[in-house]
């Protein structure tokens, strides 16, 4: 049995080597984009267990982009859109994954936060920022549906209730693009304009 | 946070939230050239922003993220409010190749209030309420704050002075006489929310090096641009409009900032209108 410090040592140094097949940590990384292969990544989650979107092939799969240092995150997180969204869709097999690619972030903020909101999936740790990179994540939250053929089908915004105001009008653009999925329809509206504070990448 | 530094706070505004415990970065005060009495005519109510070194906040367009400063006036019954005037911010690109549009160290925002025909007393209260997100490189703290004023206070001629410094950045519409460059716009192909777009500037004086531009509708974005300068006296831009997708509510202001060097070599800026017909001249 391995101690989840020697694991994740292990495993920094083999994304270090280049040796997992991530886009190089630089500014060159190409966006990901709809209806193309989503870019792959192996990130370690707030335990430490390596988490890979390879092994998610036939699933379809949720990325939430995450800060909790974020208020617009933060509103969500309280009034719990993502963790009802993703409890919806659980049983139909449907993964729901946060990443976080700030860059002084910590697996300790993201097991604190899960705690704190009472997430029940996992956060991973992008502190490097390259998975980020790739995907052309610029806000959090910024969220990607991944379709079980590992296309992606869905980018932007949360909703359409950028400023919070909340109310009967709101629309939640990854409910209606994962109800679509699932029933085998195209998304109607597969990209939005996100909202939220600037993800924080290195420099 | 301790002792007179507080107490500023507070008197700064009656009542500020966010960070509970934590100054804002930005410090915001009223600003405003209401003469003494106050008669029948115009005269400019705004807020002065002091923001600390390292942050920022945003502009009606805040660029890939963040939030715009809103300010909403409560006036007694008569009295008008025009729109909100945004001077041209600063452009900065954080990591991750994030575009912002936003002010650092200071600004004013401000706009034109008509009083009632006769105004009974000479006087107004009334009452800002602000909100706004404050930034800087690791986080971002959302603010709000109610600031009543009474005016006239006795610093008309100072804050005139103030105002008048920052509407020379103030964007100058390009159809108009103190234009510095006459515009012609015209449409190219479109894809979807991507529209390709020229914008030909044709200067009336000294040509002014343009620095950057931007849609003034929150949630838009422009990729490619370029500038050349094909004939002296003459600046032309091409870039891609990717206008704001899954916004709802009324459609968005088709005004493209151009931001030039002024005439002293400061920040001055143009808006042009995005509307010509494809091929149109």
């Amino acid at each position: 049995m391995t101690s989840p410090g020697w694991k994740a040592a292990a495993w920094t140094g083999l994304l270090a080597a280049g040796l997992l097949g991530m886009p190089a940590a630089g500014r060159a990384a190409p966006k990901a984009a709809l209806g193309r292969p989503a870019p792959a990544f192996t990130l370690a989650d707030q335990d430490g267990h390596a988490v890979s979107l390879a092994a998610l092939k036939g699933r379809v799969v949720v990325l939430e982009w995450t800060n909790p240092r974020c208020p617009v995150w933060r509103r969500h997180a309280e009034a719990g859109t993502m963790k009802t969204l993703a409890a919806k869709y659980a049983p139909r097999g449907v993964v729901w994954l946060g990443v976080n690619s700030t860059s002084d972030g910590t697996a300790l903020d993201n097991r604190n936060a899960r705690a704190l909101y009472g997430l029940p999936y996992p956060i991973l740790d992008d502190a490097a920022g390259s998975t980020g990179l790739a995907y052309g994540a610029k806000t959090t939250p910024h969220m990607f549906v991944i379709d079980a053929k590992g296309r992606l089908a869905y980018a932007g915004a949360i909703d359409s209730d950028r400023d919070g105001a909340g109310g009967p009008d709101v629309v939640n653009f990854v409910d209606r693009a994962l109800a679509a999925l699932l029933a085998g329809r195209k998304v109607a509206e597969p990209e939005t304009t996100p909202y939220g504070c600037s993800v924080k990448y290195r420099k | 946070m301790r002792g007179t530094r507080l107490a500023a706070v507070l008197l700064a505004c009656a009542s500020c939230s966010g960070n509970p415990g934590s100054r804002p970065a930005a410090a915001v005060e009223i600003v405003s050239d209401a003469p003494d009495p106050i008669t029948g005519h115009l005269f400019r109510l705004g807020l002065g922003f002091t923001i600390r070194r390292g942050w920022h906040v945003y502009w009606r367009n805040p660029g890939d993220a963040g939030t715009p400063v809103v300010v909403s006036w409560k006036l007694p019954a008569g009295w008008r409010a025009g729109p909100l005037h945004w001077p041209a911010p600063d452009r900065f690109v954080q990591p991750g190749q994030i575009v912002a549009y936003g002010y650092t160290r200071e600004t004013a925002l401000w706009c034109e209030v008509l009083p009632p025909v006769a105004p009974a007393s000479g006087r107004l209260q009334g009452e800002a309420e602000i909100r706004w997100m404050e930034c800087d490189e690791h986080t971002c703290v959302p603010r709000t704050a109610v600031v009543p004023f009474d005016l006239p206070t006795g610093r008309a001629a100072r804050n005139a002075e103030r105002l008048d410094r920052w509407s020379a950045r103030l964007p100058v519409a390009a159809d108009a006489p103190a234009s510095p460059a006459v515009a012609t716009v015209t449409r190219g192909v479109r894809h979807g929310n991507r529209t390709a777009w020229k914008v030909a500037l044709k200067w009336k004086g000294p040509s002014r090096p343009v620095r950057w531009v931007a849609p003034e509708a929150d949630g838009a974005a422009v990729e490619n641009v370029e500038v050349r300068m094909p004939v002296p006296g003459r600046t032309e831009l091409a870039f891609t409009l990717v206008t704001a997708l899954g916004r709802r509510g009324p459609p968005p202001t088709d005004a493209l900032l151009i931001v030039h060097d002024g005439s002293d070599g400061r920040t001055a800026a143009m808006t042009v209108r995005l509307s010509a017909r494809k091929g149109a001249r």
